[in-house]
């Protein structure tokens, strides 16, 4: 049974974006426990969401929005209550993650997983680039994104 | 009243990325609407990322372009790297592309329809925003909420089928496609394709009942208030039919006469674009017609494309049921139909007619053949692309030097292509509701309502955690002092 799904999200071609889908290439490699699965794409939250139906857990790795100027370049882990919410849409390209799970909890109310955290670097939206690769400030953070990403799925780590 | 104490009104998507998206709405000295502009980001800089690359890569990184667009652009990339390399595709590749298309076209437009426009057709557009939304359809509405879910998800499965993964799709090359599709896969396919098509019958069914039988949603959706008379643009077929994968591109004017009709390699003949001082983002028009402002009728080129456009086009639907739903449409509204919310009703007749379509590809020999793939043609190092992407005509143009190395790229996407009727409807709208500084409670969902029936693509790919995505209307002074702020979310 997959019951942990870790998905690295982003954009390759969009600089620091491509955090997720370079941790989860990191992970992939590793050898975790069977009932780990290690997944990256470039979704649209809705499906993203469908990705995450029948995960008892799910660990998205992104970079983060900072909440304040200290966030900028931490690592850090965020659980899905402190997502921002917003329901009222606009179309498909800016749906939130929380109103795409609020979507399907309303509908698959025992298959959407209660647990979602994500874990990534926080970087300042207005930095991002068009290109590949990551910056060199994230490149480095990249082992501590991944120890933490284990450490999650050990529950090594204290909530 | 000094030039700087003059009100502007801005309706602002909290995204990432600044200059995402933004509507700003200009007041008078008296307090109403002078002028509107809407802007999103542009492809600039995908073009540039494309310059020196190796032509073959191109339709695996515009794909990456949006994440709800992906199978547009890798379509119309493709379609112009199939002629860079002067690579005509083998029938089956032909086919096989147009059914995945289908299924994405499909796709989105369950989303569309379902998540963003239904809400204000079903729920009213003035109910209170904290239900005004897909929970709030969900609870009046359980069991076709629940259907639209599961074909959307459906939908999604047959690109996955055909192409290997729903999004980002490693499908099609220049010259074919790389994987054929089994016979097994055929008949996965086939169900699932009956159920979009059952299902999107009874959702035009459902529509016409709440919607077009309903007087007073039938006068809001259809009046003056959202409505230009302008040139419209399609792809259409041989015998001037709706197609999404491949045509000529047909151009009528607001009385529903072609004027044009053109390959995509001479688009440049046809579509010139012009660059205001006041917003980075370019206003295509007709070259051969003229800009003379954001304005409608037959002496202004600007011209619109999006699904209302493409029935304005097509002179009938390819297939029975798709035909069926366009003659009752065009009796109810004329023709051509110049009402901007009645493309909620178009993209349900598209959705019958790519289920029909892919049901009719289906049942080809050729589906299921092994020759997907030509390698031998004539090298052209320059070639353009187009499709009908969901949100309208998408053209993809590369030039590459003699190894293949990308040298030019210029992308005309359908967010851009309406920019100047995005444009007009929001300050047409804002203009019938704003008065004498009067900016009422419902004016954001109103002028919203404009501005989502052309469903812009915002260059989704950009996502982020949080993801508090509201829209705001701030009205302020030029200064950017804040003197009232409407938020929704």
């Amino acid at each position: 049974m997959n019951s942990i799904l870790v998905l690295g999200w982003g954009n390759p071609i969009f600089g620091d974006d491509g955090l997720g889908i370079k941790v989860a290439e990191r992970l992939r490699k590793m050898e975790l426990p069977p009932w780990v699965r290690v997944e990256s794409c470039t979704l649209s939250p809705l499906s993203v969401v469908r990705k995450m139906i029948n995960h008892k857990k799910v660990i998205i790795i992104d970079i983060l929005q900072p909440r304040n100027s200290e966030d900028r370049g931490k690592v850090l882990k965020v659980s899905l209550s402190e997502f921002c919410n917003s329901l009222n849409l606009v179309n498909p390209h800016s749906i939130s993650l929380p109103a795409a799970l609020e979507i399907y909890k309303a509908i698959y109310p025992e298959q959407v997983p209660n647990e979602i955290v994500a874990i990534g670097v926080c970087v300042d939206p207005y930095q991002l680039k068009v290109g590949e690769g990551l910056s060199k400030e994230v490149e480095l953070k990249l082992d501590e994104v991944v120890k933490l990403v284990l450490e999650e799925i050990r529950g090594e780590r204290s909530e | 009243m000094r030039e700087e104490e003059k009100r502007v009104i801005t309706i602002e998507p909290v995204t990432r990325l600044e200059g995402e998206a933004k509507i700003n709405i200009i007041l008078d000295e008296e307090g109403n609407v002078k002028n509107a502009y809407f802007q999103v980001m542009d492809y600039r800089a995908f073009e540039i990322l494309s310059v020196g690359r190796q032509a073959e890569e191109i339709p695996r990184i515009a794909n990456r372009i949006c994440g709800v667009c992906s199978w547009a652009h890798h379509m119309a990339a493709v379609k112009a790297l199939d002629h860079l390399f002067g690579r005509d595709p083998t029938p089956a590749a032909k086919k096989l592309r147009e059914l995945s298309y289908c299924a994405h076209i499909i796709h989105s437009h369950i989303i569309h329809f379902f998540l963003f426009a239904s809400p204000d057709l079903f729920l009213s557009p003035e109910a209170e925003p904290s239900v005004r939304n897909f929970i709030g359809l969900l609870q009046k509405h359980p069991e076709l909420t629940k259907r639209a879910l599961k074909w959307h998800t459906e939908a999604e499965r047959i690109q996955e089928i055909i192409g290997g993964k729903a999004v980002h799709p490693p499908f099609a090359v220049p010259g074919g496609v790389s994987k054929p599709l089994s016979d097994e896969e055929r008949e996965k396919i086939v169900e699932k394709a009956k159920g979009i098509l059952d299902f999107s019958i009874e959702s035009l069914s459902f529509f016409k009942r709440n919607v077009v039988e309903n007087e007073s949603y039938r006068d809001l959706f259809f009046s003056d208030l959202y409505r230009l008379e302008t040139y419209y643009m399609g792809l259409v077929d041989q015998n001037n039919q709706m197609n999404f994968y491949d045509g000529k591109i047909r151009v009528v004017d607001p009385e529903g006469l072609e004027v044009f009709k053109f390959d995509c390699s001479d688009y440049l003949d046809y579509i010139a674009e012009r660059v205001e001082a006041w917003t980075y983002t370019k206003f295509p028009y007709l070259k051969k017609v003229g800009w003379v402002g954001l304005k409608d009728g037959k002496q202004s080129g600007v011209y619109r494309v999006n699904p209302l456009t493409r029935l304005n086009v097509s002179d009938g639907m390819p297939t029975p049921k798709a035909q069926e739903a366009y003659e009752d449409f065009i009796q109810t509204l004329g023709k051509p139909v110049h009402a901007t919310l009645a493309s909620h009703w178009a993209r349900l007749i598209e959705m019958i007619y790519c289920s029909e379509r892919m049901l009719e590809l289906l049942e080809d020999p050729d589906i299921v053949s092994k020759d997907i793939i030509n390698y031998s043609g004539e090298y052209r190092g320059v070639g353009v692309g187009v499709v009908e992407a969901p949100r309208g005509t998408l053209i993809h143009h590369y030039e590459a030097d003699e190894d293949g190395v990308i040298t030019g790229c210029n992308l005309i996407v359908p967010t851009t292509m309406n920019n100047a009727a995005i444009c007009m409807e929001i300050r047409n709208s804002a203009s019938k509701l704003i008065k004498n500084g009067n900016v009422p409670e419902g004016v954001l969902n109103r002028v919203e309502m404009a501005f989502r029936a052309y469903d812009p693509c915002l260059s989704c790919s950009t996502h982020s955690l949080p993801g508090e995505m509201p829209l705001e209307v701030v009205v302020m002074s030029e200064d950017g002092r804040v003197i009232r702020r409407l938020k929704r979310g």
